[in-house]
């Protein structure tokens, strides 16, 4: 009988009597700590999934405590104020949701450390009780495997040391060059790529942007489609009063923020941006209807100075709110001399906003926003050439991302960007001081450059008959080429005029002439084919900053007094009408679907037909 | 006579890691040794307060059950008024503290009277979930002295920010860690 196993526990050595107890407690405590575990877990999930089944009739973004009982509650008190129940229920409701809210956060919070704690209790405790169930078996040795494993664990030691000397090596290189500047220049770079690939074919197919018909159709940007001043055809109003209110379909009843930028129309809204100082400058943008001139929406916002910014000195002729906006007729933008940057849906919600710093610029950074495609251009010239402070810049619409940006080695300038289209692509033409320069929209992209600009170049660019033209203020008109490449300064200019050269209105051009109307009121015709000079007549009205427009043979010029003169301009030149706004305007104006949209100094003036119909005459 | 090879026991394993841990952790110090120059300076996550549109998305999106993100009170710029934007809800009933007229879902904002017609509202932070409507309130008729920040002694300082990738006026930036915090000031208000 000796050789019978030994049953009884009294008979067992003291070791292993010990090693047992330890054993059954330690699976005793895995077990109630696994059981506790499952217990605080299910507790932990049922809390997360309890909420109230009202919630379910709340907008997506309702916050976590919106109930709408409470919100049906409240809007009835707004409808009784004096129901003393109601504010006792809701009072009582509101207590409840806040207690249970925070009932709830402090429950998950204690749940989380308990379902920690028991965790490791039970990990912990089923670990001791494998390791005391019996013994340990030394296992027996395999030189073969044992062999494997040393080659294996060899060669794992190499690989660690390599990796560890390549991790050192990583660290040494970014520890001597982690400065802002280069992880910025890193990201910049890899935004560029990006914005590449989202300027190329592959968003074409996507559509987000609108086509060629459709922005012939609207007033989309400064000087309207192509920022050219040039509406081919339709029947637009001759004579108006804006005193009387005749030939006017509306006046913005609002009083909108101060600004010389212009107007631009996309379907059935109008956008305008303004800003002032009360003290610090409150920029806006305003919304309305085209038909009634209702006020749709208004957004502003202030300005973010940066760290160590110089306080805003404003030039008063120029103001804050001079860059005309851009639509692509998803989306508005605007931009204002402070250098903020803002984005809206057709609804007013505000898509994304930069703060660009505040440009260095004599007169008040002035120069309006186009797009290209899907993309945002920003010209931000400032200082002089030898600053490297001048910028042009290509913002993904949608999202604000920089999908590229160039370094200009120009000064500050008051001209908007154009882009046109030519047998070898489309260009970004830019006018600054002192290089007209072209670039590929897509990417930015540097295709030729000339160097005939001087100081103030404030009149943009146009195109037409094959030509380029930029103006020198008071000084020269350049017809250039635009099919060249590199400096073309002594080869692509195709000719030169000196007469009756504006200093602040842009020039307009079809149907074989160009016209240039100086701040004095002289309006010079020149043949696009050679610069021939046709004629030059004095346009009574006072002063012209406004840059005048060409609505099919006839010329419209808005002087600073707010009167329209209305002239037949080729071949000969004489005077339609004459019509007063009432208010000083140094605006450009849109012409779109019929309708003349001015901005005064006080008003938005629609002219034309009104919503019902009428078409008032003078 | 054959040799016999030793078997490779937890010793060596031992002997061997903490080797390749030396070498791993030597190559990193002499990295940082010889970057002593280095000039990056930390950084942490801010929210521009000028570029705050109070979309709420910080009491949501933030990977903190109870978010980082607070509202603080520029005293230098509030008005005192009796009427606070930022604190009732519109046309409240009465200009009083009853729940039906407060804002803050959590009744984070105490207001208190100081002499006719002036009180003063302060935030209890413990209270706050960061919903920012008392924010939207003072900034669409107030001076705007309510504001959103990332308090840092609750932000977790992830790399990539939840509340900064879902913000939609991309009012998230990094400052520098030794000022972190971007504060309304006193003449900037508008």
């Amino acid at each position: 009988m000796a050789n019978e196993p030994n049953h009884n526990q009294k008979d067992w050595p003291p070791d292993e009597q010990g090693r047992r107890f330890w054993q059954r407690t330690a699976t005793a405590a895995a077990v109630t700590a696994g059981l506790f575990s499952l217990i605080v877990s299910a507790v932990l999930i049922v809390n997360f999934l309890r909420q109230s089944p009202s919630r379910q009739l709340l907008a997506e973004d309702a916050g976590a405590l919106d109930n709408p009982q409470l919100i049906e509650w409240r809007s009835q008190l707004h409808q009784d104020p004096h129901n003393e129940s109601l504010k006792q229920r809701i009072r009582g409701l509101d207590m409840q949701l806040r207690q249970d809210y925070f009932w709830r956060q402090g429950l998950n919070q204690r749940g989380g450390t308990l379902l920690l704690i028991g965790a490791a209790v039970f990990l912990i405790g089923l670990r001791l009780a494998e390791s005391l169930r019996q013994r340990r078996v030394e296992p027996g040795e395999s030189p073969l495997d044992a062999a494997g494993q040393r080659r294996f664990l060899s060669v794992g030691r190499w690989a660690v040391a390599a990796v560890g000397l390549v991790l050192a090596g990583s660290i040494l290189g970014l520890a001597l060059r982690s400065d802002e500047s280069t992880l910025e220049a890193a990201f910049a770079a890899l935004t560029l790529e990006a914005g590449a690939a989202v300027g190329g074919q592959a968003t074409l197919a996507g559509g987000d942007y609108p086509d060629w018909d459709q922005l012939q159709q609207n007033w989309p940007r400064f000087r309207g489609p192509g920022g050219l001043g040039v509406r081919a055809e339709g029947d637009y109003p001759l004579n108006w009063n804006g005193e009387s209110g005749a030939g006017i379909a509306w006046k913005s009843a609002e009083s909108i923020k101060p600004g010389n930028s212009s107007p631009i129309v996309w379907e059935d809204r109008v956008f305008i941006n303004g800003a002032d100082l009360c003290p610090d400058p409150n920029l806006a943008v305003y919304c309305f209807d085209a038909a009634s001139g209702e006020l749709l929406w208004q957004q502003s916002m202030r300005h973010s100075p940066a760290p160590g910014e110089d306080p805003l000195e404003i030039y008063e002729d120029t103001g804050l709110a001079a860059n005309t906006m851009v639509t692509d007729g998803r989306r508005a933008f605007a931009i204002f001399a402070t250098g903020d940057l803002v984005g809206y849906d057709f609804q007013g919600n505000r898509l994304w906003s930069k703060a660009l710093g505040v440009p260095d610029s004599v007169y008040g950074y002035a120069t309006s926003l186009i797009m290209y495609r899907n993309l945002l251009l920003v010209q931000l010239d400032q200082g002089e050439p030898d600053d490297d402070k001048s910028v042009l810049y290509a913002f993904e619409a949608q999202t604000g991302n920089v999908a590229w940006q160039k370094q200009r080695p120009v000064a500050g300038a008051w001209t908007t960007p154009i882009i046109i289209r030519t047998p070898a692509g489309e260009q970004c033409l830019t006018c600054s001081d002192p290089l007209v320069i072209s670039y590929d929209p897509a990417d930015g992209r540097e295709l030729w450059r000339a160097d005939l600009m001087g100081s103030d170049v404030a009149p943009s660019p146009i195109a037409a008959n094959g030509l380029v033209f930029v103006v020198q203020p008071y000084d020269s008109l350049y017809a250039i080429r635009p099919d060249g490449a590199g400096d073309v300064t002594k080869t692509h200019v195709a000719w030169k005029a000196e007469d009756g050269i504006p200093d602040i209105a842009s020039p307009v051009a079809a149907n074989g002439y160009i016209y240039l109307l100086d701040t004095g009121g002289y309006l010079t015709c020149y043949a696009l084919a050679d610069g021939k000079q046709q004629w030059q007549q004095e346009v009574p009205g006072g002063e012209f900053q406004s840059s005048p427009t060409l609505v099919g043979d006839r010329l419209y010029m808005l002087s600073r007094e707010g009167v329209m003169v209305i002239a037949q301009a080729a071949p000969s030149f004489s005077i339609l009408a004459r019509s007063p706004l009432g208010e000083i305007s140094v605006c450009s104006p849109a012409f779109c679907r019929g309708r003349i949209y001015i901005r005064g100094r006080q008003h938005l003036f629609c002219i034309g037909k009104s919503a019902e119909g009428e078409h008032a005459e003078p | 006579m054959s040799k016999e090879k030793k078997p490779f026991n937890r010793r060596d394993l031992l002997h061997g890691g903490l080797q390749g841990a030396c070498l791993l952790g030597l190559g990193g110090l002499s990295g940082a040794l010889l970057a002593g120059g280095g000039k990056a300076e930390s950084t942490v996550w801010q929210i521009d307060p000028y570029k705050c549109v109070a979309c709420g998305n910080c009491a949501t999106y933030c990977v903190l059950k109870e978010s980082a993100v607070k509202c603080v009170h520029a005293f230098a710029l509030c008005g005192y008024c009796d009427l606070c934007t930022g604190y009732f809800e519109p046309e409240p009933a009465e200009l009083d503290t009853g729940a039906e007229n407060q804002l803050c879902p959590t009744g984070a904002i105490q207001r208190t009277y100081i002499e006719d017609p002036y009180y003063e509202y302060t935030i209890d932070e413990a209270l706050c979930i960061g919903c920012g409507k008392c924010v939207k309130g003072c900034n669409a008729f107030g001076n705007g002295s309510l504001f959103l920040q990332v308090r840092h002694d609750r932000c977790l300082h992830c790399n990539e920010c939840s509340i900064a990738a879902a913000c939609p006026s991309q009012a998230f930036r990094r400052v520098p860690a030794s000022q972190p915090y971007l504060l309304k000031e006193a003449d900037h208000a508008g």
